[in-house]
């Protein structure tokens, strides 16, 4: 354009500035708060990832305290477990003492009366709080005590004596998740750490016209199994056998009632769905009001008790006088029982392991989802420093040429 | 023989001629820094000289020059140049409005910080993996409550702020048609005076910088052509329709209906028929109002809808610390408290719709069984219905997947005991409400049978949403469908207000056998955590940070565009003016200097008249004395 009006310089020399002042304000404003990404639309596809990256921070953060948790709580129980396999190698001894057979009736007794306080130690033991206020060994029934004392009076005792502990706890477990997707188990119930003996249930009751109702359900250790209509026996067994519950089934030859068998020392929790009684009528539970009561129905035989049956045991037997139960079948059970307590520690300690790894990784995972993040959104600050530098000299250059633009006209040259 | 006052006669032409230029560049002088203003000069041209051929005329040499006249005053002005600036404007007016409320919405948003609504939902995850940890303490229960509330407070947030942006582009609307009504009334008035003037044989120029002006006002604003072919009638025309032609201008007028949310609609006032602009500050604003921020307001609407969807879902079956059931976390506020979504879309008192939002299917799925049937199911889309084939060797993961791509306004998943859970998306057509199934139809066994959740096959089983009680041709009961929400579930959810008055009504586990659940379990509170990052399509999207990304990145790269857009165009409307500027703006040294001309021009003209007047005084005073 050779012809150039008045007004031309003066719009292109603000047109310019405007756009100087924007670019030197959004620096400045990026520099103050130290982000690349003041406006969603500086770098639109940093952002998105940068929000991803700020969620997965939040949560392996909350991974990291969950970890930690976990591996604070295996500590805590590992300490119980070995206190209690203290309290049971202790009573091993007194069961290899009274199996000699060269103690008299009354230093029986007497070994009788510690057992009977060791017992004590040790249900004091499992019915252990944590330290967050929660029985450690009560499943998820956190504040319910694990195991209850049925105190009675017994022959050759002169005050009431402890004749049974019964497990009041269940079977669950509290979950935690300590990576995406990966949960661990917190807790281990009493039914499984304490127990001593493979749990057998054998019902009395003639199965083999049995037949399923509709729709009956019932539940084994926490497992639901469905029954559909018409189900026999064979396959009552079936399903128990191909569900994720740690018994075993199969139809005993003799009452051809159905028979179940833990594959670990554990209490077996057996219970029938609502609106269902087909265990009720395979003879194993019976109706009872009070829930937390044993349910096993007259006819059926259970056998396998608890580490507490074992040193009840072993303490009658001491009573008795009786050296040779102390030193056979007490002696037997105490064995099963710290074997048990043995591998239950050994898990527990696993689980420790586990989640101390979890937490490393975890923990090392954070620097690096930082650095991813800060990669998106973080400024360099010697690049915004640098072009900070270059907008103030072009701004300023702008200016100085403003003031020029005010030229002499032929005006100040006409007299 | 020539007059006597011949002479005197032509000085005084030229005197007055020249007058008039310097008039003319004083009128520029002035104007210099008008808006619109085009540089005018006048064009001298010799006056007639005589004789013209005839019978009385002198018999002497001829012809003889009669001196100058001003024949026109001109304005300086490259016709073409203008109508490319007003075919041009729309699209800087359009991107000018577009990149204001991009901003505002961009803005919105509040990432990547964590008081955005992500940063909250995140908080709200986080006190939920706490109550899975110590689910039968009463301090994460109240921190669930807390952290709830700020998440909700932040979607309100965002709900109130894009409903306000759609409400101000409303009101920008309502001005902008105003003055677009104005601008035409202008150019109207101004043609009528235009056309008297040069009735007279004048050239108004300063009414044609003014209806000029109108006119590249007007340009930004809707997308305008002119025709000035014929001098005496201007025309404009928009849209395909003449706007304004000669003196009479055709207005525009605002009808609000219930079929755009009580948003007005811009039509012609005297035929009563909708306006479509293709561009300008107008079109934009429509644009904005009905599409960009609807879209939004849906997608907001969608991630609240599933969001409190699926909390009430793995909240309802928990149980509380004071052994309360059945609680659902978030208020549900259903499109209408009939059970089965029944409602009278015309209006004429029978109910004729079934607003359903979710269907489940009465079966539990395995994910990777191979569901060994075939068969084509048909589900509602934007336009039409979309099939969706499956065949033998289909896993039902495949199946779920091929029905969440398929373009439907129906996705699928597979709940937390394994049904089959189809939902109604928002929908893109304004005339189909959002979050409601209109069609499931299967030629197959899938829907029917394997999953349970229609009752036939083909069109006689098919659950079409266009009659009452639709729901009666599901296999499921009462249990295994949700009723569509009100309209715009993030403007109203809320916590349920019984969990706020207790918060050790907070289910954090799951009861077994119909029992309520342990104190010491967690698994509801898990349940709600993994909902976080699990596959639970948010509407077309698998998971939430899916989402979030998503609708970051979305409107990111809608102010990206903008933004480059809008200085694109700034740029070549700065190049036009300019060259504008230099082919009609006033440049002072050339006025000066015409000035000068025009000085010296009159000062001879006047030294020729004193000339003629001192002949004069010869013949009469000295003559014969």
């Amino acid at each position: 354009m050779r012809r150039v009006s008045t007004d031309m310089p003066n719009d292109d020399m603000q047109y310019r500035m405007r756009r100087n002042e924007a670019a030197l304000s959004s620096m400045q404003s990026k520099m103050a708060s130290q982000t690349r990404i003041k406006e969603l639309r500086d770098d639109p596809l940093a952002a998105a990832h940068a929000v991803r990256y700020e969620s997965y921070l939040a949560r392996l953060d909350r991974f990291e305290g969950n970890a930690l948790y976990a591996r604070d709580h295996f500590k805590t129980a590992d300490g119980y477990l070995r206190q209690a396999q203290d309290v049971m190698q202790r009573v091993r001894e007194l069961a290899v003492q009274g199996a000699n057979g060269t103690y008299a009736a009354e230093d029986l007794r007497y070994m009788g009366v510690e057992v009977n306080e060791l017992l004590k130690e040790l249900v004091s033991t499992a019915n252990a709080i944590g330290p967050d206020g929660k029985r450690l060994f009560a499943g998820d029934k956190a504040f319910t005590e694990p195991f209850r004392i049925i105190e009675g009076s017994a022959a050759g005792a002169s005050e009431t004596i402890v004749t049974a502990v019964e497990y009041q706890g269940s079977g669950g477990s509290r979950r935690t998740e300590v990576s995406e997707g990966a949960y661990s188990e917190l807790d281990i119930g009493g039914g499984e750490a304490f127990w001593a003996e493979k749990m057998q249930i054998f019902s009395s009751v003639d199965a083999t016209d049995w037949r399923a109702a509709e729709s009956a359900a019932f539940f084994v250790d926490g497992v639901r199994v469905d029954l559909s209509a018409g189900d026999t026996l064979p396959a009552v067994v079936a399903k128990i056998n191909d569900s994720a519950a740690p018994v075993k089934a199969y139809v005993d030859p003799v009452t051809r009632g159905i028979a179940l068998e833990g594959t670990s020392a554990h209490l077996i929790r057996l219970e029938d769905a609502r609106g269902s009684s087909a265990l009720k009528e395979l003879g194993i539970l019976k109706t009872v009001s009070d829930p937390s009561a044993p349910a096993w129905n007259a006819t059926a035989r259970v056998s396998g008790g608890s580490a507490f049956d074992m040193v009840l045991r072993l303490r009658d037997a001491l009573y008795r006088g009786d050296s040779e139960t102390a030193g056979g079948q007490a002696l037997a059970g105490i064995d099963l029982a710290l074997d048990n307590l043995g591998s239950r520690l050994a898990e527990v300690g696993s689980r420790q392991e586990r989640a101390e790894m979890t937490w490393k990784r975890v923990n090392e995972a954070i620097p690096d989802v930082t650095a991813n993040l800060a990669r998106e959104s973080s400024l360099d600050f010697t690049k915004a420093a640098t072009d900070l530098g270059m907008l103030e000299f072009a701004h300023k250059a702008t200016l100085q040429t403003a003031a020029k633009i005010i030229q002499p006209t032929l005006l100040d040259f006409l007299r | 023989m020539q007059s006597t006052f011949a002479g005197i006669e032509l000085g005084k032409r030229a005197v007055v001629a020249h007058q008039q230029a310097l008039a003319t560049t004083g009128h520029n002088l002035s104007n210099a820094s008008t808006e619109g203003y085009s540089r005018q000069r006048v064009e001298f041209s010799p006056f007639e000289p005589i004789y013209l051929p005839g019978l009385n005329r002198e018999e002497t040499a001829g012809q003889i020059g009669q001196g100058t006249v001003v024949e026109r005053i001109e304005r300086v002005r490259d016709e073409l140049l203008d109508r490319r600036i007003v075919a041009q404007s729309n699209g800087e007016g359009y991107w000018d409005t577009r990149d204001k409320y991009v901003l505002m919405l961009e803005r919105l948003y509040n990432e990547p910080a964590d008081v955005s609504i992500r940063g909250r939902m995140d908080a709200f995850w986080d006190s939920w993996q706490e109550l899975s940890v110590h689910p039968a303490d009463s301090a994460p229960r109240k921190a669930v409550i807390e952290r709830g509330k700020t998440l909700v407070d932040a979607i309100h947030e965002r709900y109130a702020g894009v409903k306000g942006l759609r409400d101000m582009a409303e009101e920008d609307i309502q001005g902008t048609v105003k003055r677009v009504n104005d601008l035409s009334r202008g150019i109207a008035g101004l043609n009528e005076e235009i056309q008297k003037i040069r009735a007279q044989g004048d050239n108004p120029n300063d009414l044609y910088d003014r209806r000029d002006l109108l006119v590249e006002k007007l340009a930004s604003i809707i997308d305008v052509t002119t025709d000035g072919r014929d001098p005496d009638e201007f025309v404009v025309h928009t849209a395909g329709f003449v706007l304004v032609q000669g003196r009479s201008a055709r207005e525009f007028g605002l009808q609000s209906g219930i079929d755009t949310e009580g948003y007005s609609r811009i039509v012609w006032k005297d035929s009563g028929e909708a306006a479509h602009f293709a561009g300008g500050s107008l079109a934009s604003l429509v644009e904005l109002r009905d599409e960009t921020l609807r879209t939004e307001l849906q997608s907001l609407d969608s991630m609240t809808m599933n969001f409190s969807d699926l909390v009430n879902d793995a909240h309802r079956p928990g149980s509380g610390a004071n052994g309360k059931t059945g609680l659902d976390f978030f208020v549900d506020r259903p499109f209408v408290t009939n059970v089965a979504g029944n409602y009278d879309r015309n209006g004429d008192g029978a109910y004729d719709s079934s607003y359903v939002f979710r269907i489940s299917g009465s079966n539990s799925l395995e994910e990777r069984a191979q569901i060994g049937l075939e068969g084509i199911m048909k589900l509602s889309g934007s336009d039409g219905d979309v099939e969706v084939p499956y065949y033998p060797t289909d896993t039902v993961a495949d199946v779920v997947a091929r029905i969440n791509d398929a373009g439907a306004e129906v996705v699928a998943r597979l709940d937390r005991e394994g049904r089959l859970s189809l939902k109604g998306t928002p929908s893109a057509d304004p005339a189909n409400p959002d979050f409601v199934i209109r069609h499931l139809e299967d030629s197959g066994r899938f829907l029917e049978g394997y999953a349970g959740v229609l009752l036939g096959r083909g069109e006689e089983g098919a659950y079409d949403w266009a009659k009452a009680d639709a729901v009666l041709s599901l296999r499921g009961g009462a249990l295994d469908f949700a009723v569509a929400p009100v309209a715009h579930p993030s403007g109203w959810i809320e916590l349920n207000p019984e969990l706020v008055k207790d918060p050790s009504s907070i289910a954090a586990g799951y009861g077994q056998n119909g029992k309520p659940a342990n104190p010491g379990n967690g698994e509801a509170a898990l349940a709600i955590a993994s909902l976080r990052n699990g596959a639970v399509m948010v509407g077309k999207l698998d998971t939430f940070d899916d989402y979030f990304a998503d609708a970051v990145a979305r409107v990111g790269l809608m102010g990206e565009q903008s933004d480059r857009s809008l200085e694109t165009q700034n740029l070549i409307m700065k190049q036009l003016r300019d060259m504008r500027d230099s082919i009609s703006g006033v440049n002072i040294d050339e006025e000066l200097s015409q000035m000068i001309k025009y000085q010296h021009g009159y000062a001879a003209a006047a030294r020729f008249v004193t000339t003629m007047d001192e002949m004069l005084d010869t013949i009469i005073n000295r003559m014969g004395a």
